[in-house]
């Protein structure tokens, strides 16, 4: 009879919401089965006299637990052949494509696809049983005429979307060399469909070959779709790069990493800084395609603190994080929330910066600054551009000495250097790109020049800088 | 709005990509869906408002151009950015109007990859044939067929699409006389036929999710004035409960008697006090709770409340399992302890039925971690982060004829969360595992 009594009240009614906590129960990591979660702030003490803004992060790393052997993959190779490619720039790309094939293992899956005026589906989706028919074809292929860059890529997702499941990893890797010219070739069309192929969990890694390509197409491609975007100098450097981004694939731990930020009631959602995102009210939503094995990413919320009469009893960030395990496409959640604290004097909220985060953070917006130069020199107006440049170096440069980063110097130099570039039209041709690469990686989060050195064959052991001595030479012009 | 977990649209998945948006147009020709009065508007959705109040996208049956023969839907057109834009509608018997506003990038890809390649090894050469599709800027979207035409021999003819893709052609060359050229048409037929029959199917996909959305948000809106509502009414009843127990302690003579007495006044006492804080949840206001620790042993605790509920757990065939390590003495609040493990017992007597339920309790370093799991149905995904939300309740064939605000799971993590612990939940498709931590005060 107490039990009735009880379930039919407590049925309706369970117990009273908290209100006040200033705990944070131990550490605010969480080990999660293959995405470590950890959550940080620019500013963890907020002033109660005056609004303020603070940045915060939360840092995703990939865990490959122990014994497990890498996820299928479901692979379309989309190869610029058009008539730019002549020569060495073809036979480079087939050898890159012959060695990814010979990468695969039989569970995998491969497309082949070639496009100039028109698209081949040379090799369509088939799973990697006769490698040696693979390869025959992918030699056969010849380079003459325009590029239809756009339907290469639309034909390489369609062959994706056949055999794409949570199971496997689904990827484009697209190569080219060229202006798009034949079908849609703005940005804005490729950024878009980019977005559309994230929708449906297909991501698209751009390769833009030499000096020719438009890198603005090719770098919203990569980033609306999650995917990865390098400029690669010369064509020799080709194999190397297509082993690198294999490597990558072979070691994703986590995927579909839908981050939740929801915030207490006196703060106000600025913006996200880098990835896009969805803001609605105090929810802020984003989506990741992919973490790997040891690599860490980032998703960097901007928020402004408004003190108010009626105050909130606390001030929080609840960080609610749904992943696919990607070894077994197995389900995972991790919730965690940071606490923030309101004090009366300046001096405690300086000891409460977090330096890391004011470092990313400074970096982002830095990055910001350098697409605003890159749109005015586009616009001709150099000595605009170059102000920018400048006052970005000095910008960096201040906070560095301000917090004591001496990881951003390398940036300042670089700033000082490409408003130096931003005058002549040769050098700036390769500069454009190379800061397009920059911005990209950046904007994913990702660390500028060692891009894939993170990443090793699963046999190798310890690290190896294999790749910084290629990428390197890019970055020290 | 949420993400849907790919249990629910396993085919349908794909085809999301080709909606930009969806909208909803009340009997009034207001826009009802992006609604910012249930839900704030993203960038997007704020923009798509404006720019049908400013009248630039006007929907009604007259106006749908290309209704298309014997199909309750109907496209719309316009120019907007780089160039055409569709919204895929349809009016519903209540007056009200769902569509899509597609994403035209998504739908050229969607054309582009419908449309056959020009693989030269497979295709014969026999046929001299070179084909183009245009957009309605007379621009080349893609090409296939032959590419070695001489120009100057062939002869092109261009044909239109059928509406909602009237404006795009397709251009056919060919070396050949142009008479023979007609029977080319029903490969363009059947190319839009495809194209439009992908659109259908994604506007119905969208509908679902849209009306499964708006459904969740009503739900949400219903229990916030529910609550309130029935608070007073039970404040009434449960005064008279405490009053006329009170009353029988004088008359009852029984040991039995008393015993039972005395949990009625006991678990009163404790719902005055939980009502009463509901009531102050329900009005927003600020409520200090305290923890009140004491000394016990946690699983003496646990145990008494296993016997509790082992009624209900027996009821509804769940075998139990224990796996109990605290038997040391701890200081903890007996109250938040009882509401948490009851809380989650509850559910899992709710939810999983008829299946093998473990309880863990373990200790050390001043912190209490207790868990319970079943290998029940799990939680599916899309729902594992609203669970812990107020007023949301799992809905499915399982909870038919289960009653419940859905307060129980975000109080219990928030008391957790003032005892200096938390409440985390770890579901897999084959059971659902709830862990809760408790911290000693200092």
């Amino acid at each position: 009879m107490k039990h009735t009594i009880k379930t039919r009240i407590t049925r309706f009614f369970a117990a009273a919401l908290v209100a006040s906590s200033a705990f944070v129960f131990g550490a605010t990591s969480l080990n999660a089965n293959t995405l470590n979660v950890s959550l940080s702030a620019s500013k963890q003490a907020l002033p109660d006299y005056e609004p303020s803004t603070t940045f915060i992060k939360v840092d995703l790393e990939g865990i490959r637990p122990r014994g497990i052997t890498r996820a299928p993959l479901n692979l379309a190779l989309v190869i610029d052949r058009s008539g730019s490619m002549s020569g060495e720039k073809i036979e480079d790309a087939k050898n890159a494509a012959i060695h990814v094939i010979r990468q695969l293992q039989s569970n995998d899956i491969v497309s082949v696809i070639t496009y100039s005026d028109s698209v081949q589906v040379l090799i369509p989706s088939t799973k990697v049983a006769d490698k040696k028919e693979l390869i025959n074809r992918i030699r056969r292929i010849q380079s003459n005429g325009n590029t239809a860059l756009f339907a290469g890529v639309s034909k390489g997702a369609a062959e994706v979307r056949k055999f794409s499941d949570d199971e496997r990893i689904n990827r484009v890797i697209l190569l080219s060399d060229g202006l798009a010219n034949v079908g849609p070739s703005s940005p804005r069309e490729l950024a878009q469909l980019g977005r559309s192929l994230a929708r449906e969990r297909i991501s698209v890694t751009t390769l833009g070959l030499g000096h020719g390509y438009n890198e603005d197409l090719m770098t919203k491609l990569a980033y609306n779709s999650d995917g990865n975007h390098v400029f690669v100098e010369q064509s020799a450097e080709l194999a190397d790069i297509f082993s690198q981004e294999m490597n990558e694939l072979f070691s994703i731990t986590a995927k579909e990493i839908c981050v939740t930020i929801k915030v207490s009631k006196d703060f106000q959602i600025l913006r996200f800084l880098g990835r896009e995102g969805e803001i609605r009210g105090n929810v802020a939503e984003i989506t990741l395609s992919q973490v790997a094995d040891k690599q860490e990413k980032y998703v960097m919320l901007e928020v402004q603190h408004n003190p108010s009469a009626s105050e909130q009893p606390t001030l929080y960030a609840d960080v609610d994080i749904d992943y696919l395990n990607a070894y077994d496409a197995s389900e995972h959640n991790s919730n965690q929330r940071f606490e923030f604290q309101r004090v009366a004097n300046k001096t405690l909220v300086d000891a409460s910066i977090d330096k890391e985060v004011v470092e990313d953070a400074t970096l982002q917006i830095a990055t910001i600054n350098t697409e605003k130069a890159v749109e005015l020199r586009d616009e001709g107006k150099l000595e605009m551009a170059k102000d920018i440049f400048i006052a970005n170096a000095e910008f960096l440069e201040e906070v560095q000495v301000e917090y004591n980063l001496p990881s951003l110097a390398p940036s300042v130099l670089g700033n000082f250097a490409d408003a130096e570039s931003v005058a002549n039209d040769e050098e700036w041709e390769s500069k454009r790109k190379q800061l397009r690469e920059e911005q990209n990686t950046v904007r994913t989060s990702q660390s500028v020049g060692s891009k894939y050195n993170r990443y090793l064959p699963p046999s190798e052991e310890p690290e190896k800088d294999s790749s910084t001595s290629s990428s390197s030479s890019k970055k020290n012009q | 709005m949420r993400r849907e977990s790919r249990e629910t649209w396993p085919q349908k998945q794909n085809e999301h990509r080709l909606v930009y948006l969806l909208f909803e147009i009340d009997s009034g020709g207001e826009l009802s869906w992006p609604n910012p009065a249930l839900i704030p508007l993203t960038e997007k959705e704020t923009a798509f408002r404006e720019f049908y109040q400013s009248g630039n996208l006007y929907l009604a049956p007259e106006s749908g151009e290309a209704r298309t023969q014997g199909s309750p839907f109907q496209w719309t057109t316009w120019f907007d950015g780089p160039g055409q834009q569709w919204a895929f509608w349809t009016q519903n018997s209540d007056g009200t109007t769902t569509g899509i506003v597609v994403d035209r990038s998504a739908f050229m890809a969607e054309a582009i990859a419908q449309l056959p390649d020009s693989n030269n090894e497979t295709n014969s050469k026999a046929t001299a044939e070179a084909f183009t599709l245009l957009n309605e800027t007379g621009t080349a979207l893609y090409t296939w067929g032959t590419s070695d035409l001489d120009p100057q021999l062939a002869s092109s003819i261009n044909v239109s699409l059928p509406t909602p893709l009237n404006m795009w052609s397709v251009q056919l060359t060919t070396a050949a006389t142009s008479s023979t050229v007609w029977y080319q048409q029903p490969l363009v037929l059947s190319m839009a036929a495809s194209l439009i029959g992908l659109a259908v199917v994604t506007l119905i996909a969208a509908y679902y999710l849209y009306s499964e959305t708006r459904r969740e948000f009503q739900r949400a809106q219903q229990r916030v004035s529910f609550v309130n509502q029935v608070s007073h009414e039970f404040k009434t009843p449960l005064t008279n409960i405490q009053l006329y127990s009170e009353l029988l302690d004088d008359s009852v003579e029984t040991d039995k008697g008393n015993k039972y007495l005395g949990i009625i006044q006991e678990e009163t006492h404790k719902l005055s006090r939980m009502i009463a804080n509901v009531l102050t949840f329900a009005r927003g206001q600020k409520a200090t709770l305290k923890v009140n620790p004491r000394s016990l042993v946690p699983d003496q605790i646990l145990k008494d409340l296993l016997e509790t509920h082992r009624p209900g757990l027996d009821r509804k065939e769940i075998t139990l399992q224990q796996d109990l390590n605290a038997g040391q003495e701890m200081k903890l609040d007996l109250e938040i302890l009882d509401q948490v493990f009851s809380n989650l017992l509850s559910n899992a007597e709710k939810y999983a039925p008829r299946s093998k339920v473990t309880v863990r309790s373990r200790q050390g370093d001043g912190i209490l971690a207790i868990t319970v799991e079943d290998n029940g149905p799990g939680i599916e995904r899309s729902k594992r982060q609203t669970i812990f939300e107020p007023f949301v309740r799992l809905e499915d064939k399982t909870t038919e004829g289960v009653s419940g605000t859905g307060i129980g799971l975000s109080i219990a993590r928030d008391l957790a969360r003032l005892h200096g612990g938390d409440l985390e939940l770890k579901s897999t498709s084959s059971g659902a595992s709830f862990t809760f931590r408790l911290k000693e005060p200092e």
